[in-house]
């Protein structure tokens, strides 16, 4: 599909795009195999490789540029199994509510299937979670039907990091958020300009005695690293950046593992095995090439990096006699916990345009609900945006009691594109013992490998939670003067992007998959570095942490080596 | 695939999952690019079924004071994407198609065809369907709407007359004020 990611031809001289790549042998045994390029393994690629190791990355997807990349929204994003995303016809994964259901064929994992993985074609609200997410077990108790625990480590332990990933990969923003948890340095760029959905939104809460506030954003407002800054093109909601000005591993992270010398990216490898010996230790990952042939890489350690979703599949096939559930699964809970924030999303219709498919999508969030008062009896939180909900595809757009059709929707069609937004309340989500990821016994996918099969019921309250978001998103969007407010759901999101919790972090082997330090309890040479390490949801927006808790676990994992502890 | 989510109704937040089609696909109907000739024979629907359709998609989008499905094309789009990017949903759109003609044809005691129908009987069933069969008269606007609303490459939006009349213009890059509210903020 795409060409060489390496050269290009410019009036028919050939052009280096990135630097050349050091490639290894599978029977070269590597220091470190890493599966996934995405949010995380871009991170840890980066920074393992800098830090003197060899590294491999299998990446199951293609290696695209932004010489691949279009504005047609057909292919790739926000249509699910374009170029950009997992293909459910070769990779289809199944679902149910409960244990007494059969799972059926369904979209309900949603990732970005490149080199980048999600960060390529993501919105890229970049937002810290506050300090009580590390603590809410022993802030808040544990709800009733739910496994929410306190994190192993807390935010003090990550600041540093979150201050790294805003500054390494370009965040945009501006210090001060009343709501934000204490910071050591500044953002390294002025926020994105402001939209009329921010102005909007600024509206509604300031007459809600709330505190709007600059969005942070993974999108450069100014040029920054040798990268451009933003253009606000037409399109940014589910697609690839053609300035390169999303802050994407694809345009952070991996050029910058390529250029250390020392780490290659393998792509249109799909890892199926991770390899153990008699001892009990990992030697490296077995996975179908291009031409579905298998091949194993060998490693001295693994990282896996795959996402909530891949992360668990791939440790349940890697059972063996010695580790009859699965690899690391001793304490039963590699798939479980699966959560994938809450929403809540209302419509407005405004007197004036509004235009929100020009530019990143959000200017402004409101963060006074990330902590909730004890007396609404609710659980967890969230935060607000006004975002449009319309690109040009969604020009057939219609409103609830008007006409959806004939020269009478005609005349309403510029308003309800142009004049309308959304206030979306991002909540989090509580785990429960039961929701979880696990392989279908029946369905195969195109390599034979079994589909993911998703169990999931939302806990009750994040179904109370959603509503009271929904509420306050009403009373936000009508304090900001819309005319009229559509819309009624509010709740646990049951499948998407967001794929957490499958591979929890923790210091009890029984109740946790990996270690502080990313190490998974069974096996000292395998570490987890995903979305699969989330003890909680957040109050959504979790790839800041993902990247956050990477920058952290590369630096623990490049301790332990240096110190011969692998 | 099931057939109730094919070319789903494009109101919601995200536009509808329009069946599998890799990016190589993708691009090759880059070529077929706008303006068909008016004669050129179809590669997909019948000569029956792009008449039906013609008259169906120029109720949903008529030709008013500005430009409608026909200006824009549409049928050329379905046929072309049918042939296409939605080559696994022929069946299903064959199906609807079929479900249409069942419904339509009950709506005068006599029996008669959609075709055959008063322009103000036409438009009469079409609201009877949208009533009556949602998810057909669905399926039918979601994919008129995306020939009206997808990039021109694609055989519909001829002259980009769907992106006109939403006020979509499709320049790669843009300055504040990008709309009313946010004037005198840049
Ligand atoms: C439209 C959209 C909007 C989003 N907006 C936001 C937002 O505004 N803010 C936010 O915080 N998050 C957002 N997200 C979510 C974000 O993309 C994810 O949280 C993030 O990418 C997850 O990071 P990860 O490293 O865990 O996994 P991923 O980024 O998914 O990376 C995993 C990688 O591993 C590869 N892989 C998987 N299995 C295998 C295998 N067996 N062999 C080889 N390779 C494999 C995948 O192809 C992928 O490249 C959005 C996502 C989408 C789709």
């Amino acid at each position: 599909m795409s060409g060489d990611p390496h050269h290009t031809h410019h009036r028919g001289e050939p052009v280096r795009l990135l630097p050349p790549m050091r490639t290894y042998a599978p029977t070269d045994e590597v220091d470190f195999v890493i599966v996934g390029s995405g949010a995380a393994g871009g991170v840890m690629a980066r920074e393992l490789s800098r830090n003197g190791f060899s590294v491999v990355v299998l990446e199951q997807g293609p290696f695209l540029t932004e010489r691949d990349f279009s504005h047609d929204q057909f292919w790739g994003d926000l249509q699910p199994d374009k170029a950009l995303t997992n293909n459910r016809k070769d990779q289809p994964g199944t679902s149910r509510k409960t244990d007494k259901d059969d799972a059926k064929i369904s979209s309900w994992n949603n990732y970005g299937r490149v080199v980048g993985g999600g960060s390529v074609h993501f919105t890229a609200n970049y937002w810290r979670f506050p300090e009580l997410e590390f603590e809410q077990a022993t802030r808040f108790g544990v709800p009733d039907d739910s496994t929410i625990a306190d994190w192993p480590i807390r935010y003090a332990d990550l600041e540093p990091y979150y201050t790294k990933v805003e500054w390494d990969i370009g965040v945009s923003g501006l210090a001060g958020n009343p709501f934000e948890p204490p910071r050591t340095k500044p953002f390294p760029l002025p926020p994105l300009p402001i939209k009329s959905e921010g102005v909007l939104l600024e509206r509604g809460a300031n007459k809600l005695g709330m505190h709007p506030w600059p969005a942070p954003m993974a999108i450069l407002s100014h040029p920054y690293r040798g990268r451009s800054g933003c253009v606000a093109c037409g399109i940014c909601i589910g697609n690839a950046c053609e300035v390169r000005a999303k802050s994407s591993s694809l345009v952070t992270m991996i050029p910058e593992a390529v250029a250390s010398g020392r780490c290659e990216i393998r792509t249109l490898s799909y890892a199926r095995k991770v390899e153990t010996n008699a001892s009990g230790r990992v030697t490296g990952v077995t996975y179908f090439d291009k031409n579905k042939k298998e091949v194993l890489q060998r490693a001295k350690a693994v990282v896996l990096s795959a996402n909530g979703c891949e992360t668990p599949k791939l440790l349940l096939m890697s059972a063996t006699t010695a580790f009859p559930d699965g690899l690391a699964n001793s304490s039963g809970q590699v798939g479980r916990n699966i959560m994938f924030n809450g929403s809540a999303l209302r419509d407005g219709l405004f007197e004036h345009e509004i235009n929100g498919w020009k530019g990143a999508v959000v200017s402004r969030v409101v963060w006074d609900t990330y902590e909730m008062p004890a007396s609404l009896g609710l659980y967890g939180g969230g935060g607000f945006d006004f975002r449009c909900g319309y690109t040009p595809l969604n020009g057939g757009a219609t409103w609830p009691g008007e006409p959806t059709w004939g020269s009478a929707w005609k005349k309403r069609a510029r308003d309800y594109f142009t004049k309308s937004l959304s206030v979306y309340g991002h909540m989090s989500s509580l785990p429960t013992p039961n929701n979880r990821v696990d392989l279908d016994p029946k369905v195969k996918d195109a390599w034979g490998l079994p589909a993911p099969r998703l169990t999931f019921t939302g806990h009750p309250n994040d179904f109370k939670l959603g509503a009271w978001f929904g509420k306050r998103g009403e009373e936000l969007l009508t304090a900001a003067g819309a005319l009229s407010v559509a819309g009624e759901y509010g709740g646990p999101d049951g499948g998407g992007p967001h794929l957490l919790g499958t591979c929890r972090m923790g210091n009890d082997p029984r109740t946790s998959v990996v270690n502080a330090d990313h190490r998974a309890h069974d096996v000292p040479n395998l570490f987890i570095v995903d979305g699969s390490n989330f003890v909680t949801s957040g109050r959504g927006q979790p790839t800041m942490t993902i990247q956050a808790l990477a920058f952290r676990a590369a630096d623990r994992i490049t301790a332990l080596a240096k110190a011969k502890a692998l | 695939m099931q057939r109730r989510d094919f070319v789903q109704s494009m109101a919601g937040g995200l536009a509808g999952a329009l069946g599998a089609a890799s990016w190589s696909q993708l691009r090759a109907v880059s070529a077929y690019a706008a303006g068909v000739a008016e004669s050129a024979p179809y590669e997909c629907l019948t000569a029956e079924q792009a008449k039906l359709l013609d008259v169906v998609t120029a109720h949903l989008i008529p030709t008013d004071d500005t430009p409608g499905a026909r200006e824009a094309k549409v049928v050329r789009f379905i046929d072309h994407a049918l042939a296409t990017i939605f080559k696994d949903n022929q069946k299903d759109f064959a199906k609807t198609l079929a479900d249409f003609t069942e419904f339509t044809s009950h709506y005068r005691p006599d029996g008669a065809a959609f075709l055959a129908l008063t322009p103000n009987e036409q438009i009469d069933a079409l609201g009877e369907l949208e009533r009556l069969e949602p998810d057909v008269f669905r399926d039918l606007r979601g994919i008129t709407m995306t020939g009206m609303f997808a990039h021109p490459e694609h055989g519909g939006n001829f002259g980009k007359i769907g992106w006109k009349l939403i006020g979509y213009e499709d320049r790669y890059s843009w300055a504040p004020p990008f709309g009313y509210y946010d004037r005198g903020r840049e």
